[in-house]
């Protein structure tokens, strides 16, 4: 089936290619959702010397209107109306108190799309000819000739209307439509949202599920819903080899490196030394010419930039080459669909090598989607081993003493699991890394120290001869087999 | 024509625009200007109107509209004696897309959407006086 492309990326994904032309597509939502935008933006992407668009308008807002508040938008282009884009009002071609008012609307429409072929016809806004029909029964009749009509010509027909949910289930426009396309408002604290869902689409594998919307100046952009790409983005051939995290005595830990195109999930508390593990593994990449990308929600670029320069690791000059790329998102705007869309992103534009998320636990609270979020982390992280990226992603755990959560029990998602703790050593609070989990390879059981220092993140030695390491304190063994238990804090350093 | 004290033309316009709004606001302004509307909501409607006499002074004419556009009524009516000196005004969203017709003679004037109601005013009478002018030319 020939498609007519949206002009907006992520729409033709989710259209499986675009809108089927020579169909009648309904585009529904309440008022404020998107949906004459969107339909507008279709028709100036569309519209050009050889194959108009025309963008009807019925009763909902008068053409001047509709061109006025176009103008903030990107995609207008004044010197695209009339030749490339018409705006027409039909208004007046709706006749009161006839049970065939919408005839010679329809007419128009038909007249139209015969004579000069446009490329896509909108009417806006379709449902004001519920208005204008004597009943359910004339309105079903108009529509069946209208799309049966339509269906012998190359031109897409967009109704564009405020339905509500429950006509959307009975109305005769959606019956006898090709394709039914929902724009939704939701409130959603701390930011409301927008989503797109095609709820029918003939003969079409389309995307469902919801797939975020936003409007800006440049117009909507959609992102499509990361899980619906799952199994699209499976890896051809298993990744081989390893790559130095930059951190000597935790590749040594790892017997090599972490596994390339590997998930390595980098647990620890607030304050211990995550993000300095996070940048050293981007830094020792980015040194060896990989590109990387930074995930950040909490510290922007300016921070991390700066945070990497005070360990000795300039990361100005990678950044203005374009080798390194940092994404900085707020909490409260943060969207798992986005998030996706700018990894898919980056990785389209060419190979990316090494990525950071920092981190998990506030993406997951942030993005108040728990219940989704095995499914999206597992697709998210098919799509980074498909591209052969190796993603080191940070999690803060809640207690700064002994824990091993790990997001809700998800540690099954990730290739690698590293512990980084606090453990008590004396009177003084000093840093354990651990590796509890190495997929298919062998790895250090012990605990070693670590320090953050002038360097960045170091690995000490390993605590030996001691017990209790998952306890706050760390211990010499022999002394836990007392018999009056008494207990000194062990000395990693003797 | 008839021309009232103080030299201002009063002119019978014939409006041609599917915008209800638009019409209602081009009327009131050039009611209040003294002129005599008429109204067409599309090329077609505008053609049944100028087939009865008297001849509309101008005609002014919207591009994009139903049925027939503002291009095929434009060329109907430049192809017709009957109707081949009436002045005939564009008002339009993109006045670019009507240069062509202005370069072949075909139009009088173009008016930019949105406008003022004094400069279109204004513009309308330029036209007017224009008309005015050719038409005691031909009398004399």
């Amino acid at each position: 089936m020939n498609r007519l492309s949206t002009g907006i990326p992520a729409l033709d994904t989710i259209l499986d290619g675009g809108l089927p032309v020579g169909s009648l597509i309904v585009v529904a939502g309440a008022p404020g959702t998107g949906k004459t935008i969107m339909a507008q933006q279709i028709c100036f992407n569309n519209g050009s010397l050889d194959r108009k668009a025309v963008y009807y308008s019925t009763i909902s807002e008068p053409p001047e209107k509709f061109i006025r508040h176009l103008e903030v938008f990107g995609f207008f282009d004044r010197a695209a109306l009339v030749n490339k884009v018409e705006f027409i009002n039909l208004g007046d071609l709706l006749e009161e108190d006839q049970e065939d008012g919408i005839n010679p609307m329809m007419d128009e429409i038909v007249r139209k799309v015969v004579n000069e072929h446009p490329s896509v016809v909108v009417v806006d806004s379709a449902k004001a000819l519920r208005d204008f029909s004597g009943g359910d029964r004339w309105l079903r009749a108009a529509v069946y000739r209208l799309a049966a009509r339509i269906a012998h010509t190359d031109t897409t027909l967009l109704f564009v209307g405020e339905y509500t949910s429950d006509e959307i289930e009975s109305a005769p426009e959606f019956s006898l439509a090709d394709g039914i396309v929902e724009l939704v408002y939701e409130s959603h604290e701390p930011i409301d949202r927008r989503w797109l869902r095609v709820r029918k689409l003939r003969s079409s594998n389309h995307l469902s599920g919801q797939h975020p919307l936003q409007i800006s100046k440049a117009g909507i952009t959609l992102f499509v819903r990361a899980e619906t790409l799952d199994g699209r983005l499976q890896a051809d051939v298993e990744p081989e080899g390893r790559i130095t995290t930059g951190v000597p005595g935790l590749d040594e830990m790892t017997h090599g490196g972490l596994p390339r195109a590997g998930s390595t999930l980098v647990l620890g508390p607030s304050g211990c030394g995550k993000t300095a593990l996070a940048l050293r593994f981007l830094a020792k990449g980015l040194e060896d010419g990989e590109r990387c990308l930074y995930v950040t929600f909490q510290e922007n670029a300016t921070q991390l930039i700066h945070k990497a320069g005070s360990f000795g690791w300039d990361l100005n000059p990678y950044l203005e080459s374009g080798q390194l790329r940092f994404f900085h998102v707020t909490e409260s705007s943060l969207d798992l669909d986005i998030l996706a869309s700018v990894v898919r992103g980056a990785i389209a534009k060419g190979r990316l090598h090494r990525m950071v998320i920092d981190s998990l636990a506030e993406m997951v609270v942030a993005a108040r989607e728990s219940e989704r979020f095995p499914a999206f982390a597992r697709t998210l992280l098919a799509s980074l081993r498909a591209a052969e990226v190796s993603v080191m992603i940070t999690s803060e755990t809640s207690s700064l003493g002994p824990t091993t959560e790990t997001v809700g029990g998800l540690s099954f998602l990730y290739h690698n699991v590293v512990l980084l703790r606090y453990i008590e050593q004396g009177s003084n609070v000093g840093r354990a890394v651990a590796i509890l989990k190495m997929r298919d390879s062998d790895h250090e059981k012990g605990l070693r120290t670590f320090e953050i220092g002038s360097h960045g993140f170091e690995v000490k030695a390993k605590l030996e001869g001691v017990t209790g390491l998952l306890g706050w304190s760390a211990l010499r063994g022999q002394e836990t087999r007392g018999s009056d238990r008494r207990t000194e804090p062990a000395n990693p350093g003797k | 024509m008839r021309i009232l004290t103080g030299g201002k033309s009063v002119t019978r316009i014939l409006i041609v625009d599917d915008d209800p709004g638009t019409r209602f606001v081009l009327r009131l302004i050039l009611e209040r200007e003294g002129h005599e509307i008429l109204e067409a909501t599309d090329g077609v409607k505008a053609l049944e109107i100028l087939n009865s006499d008297p001849l509309p002074d101008i005609v002014m004419s919207d591009l994009m509209m139903p049925i027939m556009s503002g291009f095929q009524l434009i060329h109907r009516l430049r192809s017709e004696a009957r109707t081949l000196a009436v002045p005939i005004v564009v008002v339009t969203s993109n006045p670019d897309a009507a240069l062509g017709l202005a370069s072949a003679g075909l139009v009088d004037a173009i008016v930019s959407k949105p406008f003022t109601a004094a400069a279109f005013a204004e513009r309308i009478q330029e036209v007017a006086s224009k008309q005015s002018r050719r038409t005691l030319l031909k009398s004399n």
